[in-house]
C-alpha cells in the first residue's frame, strides 16, 4: 500500500433499503492531491463524501483515512478532516468572527491559536473587515466564503469541498478559486466536486467520474481525453468558397466530410487525424480564410460519453 | 468537559443575541404574574396571601414549559439537515451536542423560575414550605420540560408540528387544572405538570411526604421521558443519512 495513501475506500457497498448508492466503490486518494469528484445526480458523491466524514457507516468494504478505518465512532480522524458543504452551514445570528470560533472550538481550538488560526482565516477568504458583520447581512458569495473559512480554521490535512461556487458571482468564484488553489500549493489533500467543467479542469490534478454508485473512469485530463473516440472538427470561414476548395478538402486524408454552408466549412476527421495544417494549406491556396477554430474535446464531452448525461441538468 | 462547555456557552451566546429570550421567558411571565398577584390582593384586601399564591405557582410551573420552545429551536437549527451533517463531521459525539444545547435552555428556565419566585417570595413574605422540596419541584420541572421537548423535536417532522404539538401538550395539562372541575381532572393531576402543583402546595400546607411522594413519581415520569423516549427518538430523527 502507498504510505501516502489519504484515502482508500475499496469495494465500499453503501444501502439505503433496496436502493444502492454505493456499489462496490474503490477510491484512493495520495497525499498533495486535488481529486475532482463528478458524476451526474444519484451517482453516490454524497454518500461517498458522508463515508469519507464518518456520517455514516458503509454496509461492506473497507474505508480508511489516514491509514486507519474510519467509522462514525472514530472521532480522531474527523479532527483533521474539513467538510465544505453544499449548503451554507454557519449560525445566521452569529457574526463572521464568532462562527470561525464556535467551529474551531469544535475541533479543540483555543486561546491563541484559536484567535490565530481565525484571524488568518478571516484573511485567507477576503472577509477580515467584515469579521464582526452577521452572515445574514453578507452576499451569496461572502457566506459561501465564511462557509469554506468555517472548514478550513482548524487546518486539516483534508479538505472535502462539495460544490463550493454553487450559486454565486463570478467574483466570489473566483476568489474561491484561488484560494483552493493556494491551499492545494500548500499541500493540503483536496476532494473537490462540482457541476462546472472548467473550475474542475483548472484546479484538479486528477479525476474520478462515479455513476451508479461506482468510478467509471480515473486519471488525469488528458488521460480521460485520450479514454474516449471522437472526431474532430474545423471550422473556418473561407475568404473565396469553392468547389473545388470544397473537393480539395475532401480530398485530405482523414477528412470524413465537409459540409459547405455559404462561405462556412465544418470539417469532419476521424480522431488522431493530426490534418489541421493539411486543411489549412489547401484553404490558403484557394483564396484564403477569414476565421478559423478547432473543437476539441472536453471533460464535459468525456463526462457525456461516459455516463450519457450532462454534469448539469439545466445544459439538458 | 472543554466541548461541552464550549457547546453550553454557543448557545447561550446565541440567546444573548436575543434579548426577546429575556423579555419572553422572565420579564414577561414575572410580570403576569406579579400584576395577578396585586389585582388578587386589591380584591381582597387583608386576605391569604397563600390564597393568592397558589394559582400564581401553577403560573410559575407552566411558564417554564415554555423555555422548552428554545430547545426545540436550537434542534431545529442545529440538529437536522446539512447543519447536522456539518457539526456531526466535528469529532464531537452527538450526545455532547444535545446535552450542551439542552444544559443552556435548562439553565435559562431555572433562572426563570428562580428570579419569579424569588421576588414573590421577598415581596410578599410566602412562606414556600421546606425550601429543598421546592426547589426539587422546579428543578425536576424544569428537566421535564426539556425532556419532552426533545422529545416532541423527536417525534416531529417541521418545527411549526413540533411548535404545534408541545403547545398543545402544556395547555392541555394547565387548562385541565386550571379550568375543568376535579372530579373529571384526574388524568391532569397525573401530568408532570399536576403533580409538580400539587406537590408545592402540599409542602407549603406542611404535608411533607406527600409532597415526597409526588416528587417520586415526578421523578419516575422524567426518567422515563429522558432516559427511554427522548435520545432513541432524538437518535432516529437526526441522523445526516437520512436527510438527502
Amino acid at each position: 500500500m502507498n504510505s501516502n495513501l489519504m484515502v482508500n475506500m475499496q469495494d465500499v457497498i453503501k444501502r439505503y433499503g433496496d436502493f444502492t448508492a454505493l456499489d462496490h466503490l474503490n477510491l484512493n486518494i495520495v497525499e498533495g492531491e486535488v481529486l475532482g469528484l463528478l458524476g451526474p445526480n444519484g451517482a453516490g458523491k454524497s454518500t461517498a463524501i458522508k463515508t469519507l466524514c464518518g456520517l455514516i457507516d458503509a454496509n461492506g468494504g473497507t474505508v480508511e483515512v489516514f491509514g486507519k478505518p474510519q467509522s462514525v465512532t472514530n472521532l480522531e480522524i474527523r479532527r483533521h478532516i474539513g467538510l465544505v458543504t453544499q449548503e451554507i452551514t454557519v449560525f445566521s445570528d452569529l457574526s463572521a468572527i464568532e462562527n470561525l470560533r464556535y467551529f474551531g472550538g469544535l475541533y479543540g481550538l483555543k486561546g491563541a491559536e484559536l484567535n490565530a488560526n481565525v484571524a488568518e482565516m478571516l484573511d485567507f477568504v477576503g472577509l477580515a473587515d467584515r469579521a464582526k458583520k452577521r452572515p445574514k447581512t453578507f452576499s451569496g458569495g461572502m457566506q459561501r466564503r465564511l462557509n469554506i473559512a468555517c472548514a478550513l480554521v482548524h487546518k486539516p490535512k483534508l479538505v472535502i469541498m462539495d460544490e463550493p461556487t454553487v450559486g454565486i458571482d463570478p467574483q466570489s468564484r473566483n476568489h474561491i478559486l484561488e484560494s483552493t488553489k493556494k491551499l492545494a500549493q500548500k499541500g493540503t489533500t483536496i476532494i473537490y466536486t462540482s457541476h462546472y467543467m472548467e473550475e474542475v479542469q483548472a484546479i484538479c490534478s486528477r479525476i474520478s467520474i462515479m455513476d451508479a454508485g461506482r468510478v467509471i473512469a480515473d486519471g488525469t485530463i488528458d488521460q480521460l481525453m485520450g479514454s474516449i473516440t471522437y472526431e474532430d472538427r474545423v471550422n473556418l470561414t473561407a475568404a473565396h468558397a469553392s468547389d473545388q476548395l470544397t473537393e480539395e478538402l475532401k480530398a485530405i486524408a482523414g477528412v470524413k466530410s465537409v459540409n459547405v454552408s455559404g462561405n462556412q466549412y465544418l470539417i469532419v476527421s476521424g480522431a488522431g487525424s493530426s490534418n489541421v495544417n493539411r486543411i489549412m494549406e489547401v484553404a490558403h491556396r484557394n483564396g484564403g480564410v477569414t476565421s478559423f477554430s478547432e473543437d476539441k474535446p472536453n471533460l464535459e464531452d468525456v463526462f457525456l460519453t461516459l455516463t450519457g448525461k450532462k454534469l448539469r441538468d439545466d445544459e439538458v | 468537559m472543554g466541548v461541552f462547555t464550549h457547546i453550553w456557552k454557543h448557545y447561550n451566546k446565541r440567546m444573548v443575541t436575543r434579548p426577546r429570550n429575556y423579555i419572553l421567558y422572565i420579564l414577561v411571565p414575572l410580570t403576569i404574574i406579579l400584576a395577578n398577584f396585586f389585582a388578587n390582593i386589591g380584591l381582597n384586601p387583608g386576605g391569604d396571601i397563600m390564597g393568592v399564591f397558589v394559582p400564581a405557582s401553577l403560573m410559575v410551573l407552566a411558564f417554564q414549559y415554555l423555555t422548552g420552545e428554545i430547545l426545540m429551536y436550537n434542534i431545529f437549527t442545529s440538529l437536522r439537515g446539512k447543519m447536522a451533517e456539518r457539526l456531526f463531521a466535528s469529532p464531537v459525539k452527538r450526545y455532547t451536542f444535545i446535552t450542551g444545547m439542552t444544559a443552556s435552555s435548562f439553565l435559562l428556565n431555572l433562572l426563570q423560575s428562580a428570579v419569579i419566585m424569588g421576588v414573590i417570595t421577598i415581596a410578599f413574605g410566602v412562606n414556600l414550605g421546606n425550601p429543598a422540596i421546592f426547589f426539587g419541584f422546579l428543578l425536576l420541572t424544569a428537566t421535564v420540560s426539556q425532556l419532552i421537548a426533545a422529545l416532541v423535536s423527536g417525534i416531529t417532522k417541521s418545527r411549526k408540528a413540533a411548535d404545534g404539538l408541545y403547545t398543545a401538550i402544556v395547555l392541555i395539562m394547565f387548562v385541565g387544572l386550571e379550568f375543568i372541575p376535579p372530579v373529571s381532572a384526574i388524568f391532569s393531576w397525573i401530568t408532570p405538570l399536576g403533580l409538580a402543583w400539587q406537590g408545592i402546595i402540599m409542602n407549603m400546607e406542611g404535608q411533607t411526604t406527600s409532597a415526597l411522594i409526588n416528587m417520586a413519581l415526578l421523578t419516575g415520569i422524567t426518567t422515563l421521558v429522558g432516559w427511554v423516549l427522548a435520545p432513541t427518538l432524538l437518535g432516529r430523527r437526526n441522523q445526516p443519512g437520512k436527510h438527502k
